[in-house]
């Protein structure tokens, strides 16, 4: 059992009390959160907080996610690391710098292709006939093995995602439409719920990945050195069709999410406060959904398979067994 | 795992409960607690409830691991227990 996130949406303040979290709201409510059962904690409205409350958090390795306007996403507190591996780290560098680097970066983009497809074959034949994309995406995955170089490589990532986004359009209930993948910000209802979730996929991975001694900015596919943790890109990339789409769809097909649930700002659209917080209870419900696992022999959460996927790298570059990046198998 | 925990202890030592459970637990009404919580977690709070303990306090814990047979009802201005937003 994973524990949950919590999300906090009201204004207000942060502190520590009697050991705990204790949050007073705007609103004049006071609420304590048991922070010894907390994954991570994700601040949505206007929250003051001191040191003694992030000295608190850190003790109980809680990362805090913070978010600004319309829930774009800021940054993290991060507690300081429980795993500190020296060894670790400088294996991960050094297999950024040798032939590993290109056998991870074919196990991210193998699983990230096979999980899109996965998305497409399940809403074949029940939204339209996509037998040449799932063709295309097959090829693709085939050529990766034989792709030797990292930008051939995302040159073939970024085909089959151009491929994949094509369906959204026949499989998302009118009047969503992609049209195109836009963002920064997003052109459409579509783009806007797509960002949103990708967003919500990568912090779930930077959590991931506070949890072992790896760094989160080196990164394999993507290239280190960007403003952002590119190792939390890499493995966002094999779950957001897990996570995000698959969740996009549903959401707008059973019309749980609306286009009323959308705001028109500054030539872009964003989900409303209340269109948000509908998609983050069902985001929160898929981390929570669970399979059986073939090599574990038990039932995981999606959340623990995206902890397992940061093992089993973490493993592959200490011990050299194969990594193996989660590719959706149920 | 699933647990309640309940107690009946005189006033000027509740405190020392709610502080020890507070921390793993969400506090529904003035002496009740439920949660979520790990074998390891309910173990180590069992050990602390049980080195504050003195002579006139009670103190249940309910738990449970079918999560399938737990449900409940809230009625009047109760939250639904388990919420993950504020």
């Amino acid at each position: 059992m994973t524990k949950p996130n919590h999300h906090i949406f009201a204004d207000g303040e942060l502190s520590r009390n009697e050991s705990t979290l204790r949050i007073d709201t705007l609103d004049g409510e006071t609420k304590y959160l048991p922070v010894e059962s907390v994954d991570s904690l994700y601040l949505h409205g206007q929250i003051d907080f001191n040191t003694r409350a992030l000295g608190l958090l850190n003790d109980h390795g809680v990362p805090v996610h913070v978010f600004g306007w319309k829930d774009y996403y800021k940054g993290s507190y991060l507690p300081k690391r429980g795993q500190v591996s020296g060894n670790t780290v400088v294996e991960q560098v050094r297999a950024y710098d040798d032939k590993r680097r290109l056998r991870i970066a074919h196990q991210v983009i193998e699983a990230s292709i096979h999980n899109m497809r996965a998305n497409i074959r399940y809403y074949s034949s029940r939204k339209g006939d996509f037998s040449t994309t799932l063709d295309k995406l097959s090829e693709l995955k085939e050529r990766v093995t034989s792709t030797e170089t990292i930008d051939n490589l995302r040159a073939v990532e970024g085909n089959a995602r151009k491929q994949y986004y094509r369906c959204f359009d026949t499989i998302l209930r009118e009047p969503f439409a992609l049209e195109r993948r836009e963002y920064n910000p997003p052109s459409n209802e579509a783009n806007a719920l797509v960002s949103f979730l990708n967003g919500m996929v990568y912090t779930t991975c930077v959590s991931a990945i506070r949890k072992t001694a790896l760094d989160p900015t080196v990164g394999f596919v993507h290239e280190p050195g960007e403003r952002r943790f590119t190792l939390s890109l890499d493995i966002a990339d094999i779950f957001k069709p897990i996570l995000a789409d698959r969740l996009v769809f549903r959401l707008v097909n059973r019309q749980q999410i609306t286009v009323d649930d959308f705001e028109s700002d500054l030539d872009g659209c964003l989900l409303t406060e209340d269109g948000r917080l509908t998609v983050l209870q069902e985001y929160e419900e898929t981390l929570d959904r669970t399979i059986e696992h073939p090599r574990l022999n038990r039932k995981v959460s999606f959340k623990t398979l995206v902890q397992t996927d940061v093992y089993s790298l973490k493993k592959h570059l200490l011990t050299g067994e194969p990594y193996q990046a989660t590719e959706r198998w149920w | 795992m699933q647990v309640i925990v309940v107690y009946d202890v005189p006033a000027d030592r509740t405190h020392v409960y709610r502080k020890l459970l507070r921390r793993r637990l969400e506090h529904l009404q003035y002496s009740v607690f439920y949660g979520q919580l790990t074998p390891g977690q309910v173990e180590a709070m069992k050990n602390e409830i049980e080195s504050e303990l003195e002579d006139d306090d009670s103190i249940v814990v309910f738990e449970t691991t079918n999560q399938a047979a737990f449900d409940f009802t809230t009625f009047g201005a109760a939250e639904a227990p388990g919420s993950r937003f504020t």
